[in-house]
């Protein structure tokens, strides 16, 4: 599941963390092709530049917050209601890829993001 | 001496708009199914409807675009490779289609992707070359 915080960024709360020949097979393209060429900079724009938090928050703050919802809230200064916290990854991250960017109206990012939810969340 | 001063301001964004061109080869008409299949992506593709878009901004920059002859080629040389340009030149020869199309990098998203992204996809029937979309 995700979230739109204010600032436009994203938080998006997965159990798996796919590679990016899992996402292309999700999305039923071929590896090798221009389509796999689009998709890489959508899976970079939110599996590559984006902050994980919940290892984060595991390797550096665990000790300095006691819970992960103590952390998001006080370090990263996010409160999101509803979240699973209890999934594997959460993924924080600007959305700056065309086919990505609320920008513009004609863009994808639900879409995209209903897809990983879909396949990738339970 | 009284003065009067006029000043707009401009309270949205301020783009820097652009648009590129691409070369158009086909001996075959540019349906979807045959645009998928030069890409690689599976009509039951969950984001089929965002690959389809951008199938409809090729296909309109193609629909109006500018049909080449010989003559008109020689105008391709300062955006397009001696590659593509030959290309082009024996795909007249062999009565193919060469169509000169355009993208606008202030429209939607997807022709603005497009629009800035360096691509060639090709197939038996059909090539598409956006070389010419570097900034």
């Amino acid at each position: 599941m995700y979230s739109k915080l204010s600032d436009k960024k994203i938080i998006l709360s997965l159990n798996k963390a796919p590679e990016f020949e899992e996402f292309l097979s999700v999305i039923k393209v071929t590896k090798g092709t221009y389509a796999a060429g689009i998709l890489w900079g959508i899976y970079r724009n939110i599996f590559v530049y984006s902050s994980e938090l919940r290892s984060e928050y595991k390797r550096y703050y665990s000790v300095e917050y006691t819970s992960f919802e103590e952390y998001l809230f006080k370090k990263v200064g996010i409160q999101v209601k509803d979240l699973k916290f209890d999934l594997k990854y959460v993924f924080l991250f600007k959305p700056s890829h065309l086919l990505i960017d609320e920008m513009f109206d004609d863009n994808y990012l639900d879409d995209v993001l209903n897809v990983l939810g879909g396949e990738f969340e339970n | 001496m009284s003065w009067e001063v006029n000043l707009k301001i401009k309270s949205d964004f301020i783009s820097n708009s652009s648009s590129t061109s691409f070369i158009y080869i086909a001996r075959k008409d540019f349906t979807k199914e045959a645009f998928y299949e030069m890409i690689g992506v599976s009509p039951e593709s969950p984001l089929s409807h965002m690959f389809e878009k951008l199938y409809n901004v090729l296909s309109n920059g193609i629909q109006g675009g500018e049909h080449l002859n010989e003559s008109r080629l020689k105008d391709l040389t300062n955006d397009f490779t001696n590659d593509v340009i030959q290309k082009a030149k024996q795909a007249l020869l062999d009565g193919e289609q060469v169509v000169k199309g355009s993208l606008d990098s202030e429209t939607d998203g997807p022709e603005s992707f497009l629009c800035m992204d360096v691509f060639e996809i090709k197939s038996q029937d059909l090539y598409i070359n956006g070389f010419d979309n570097y900034w």
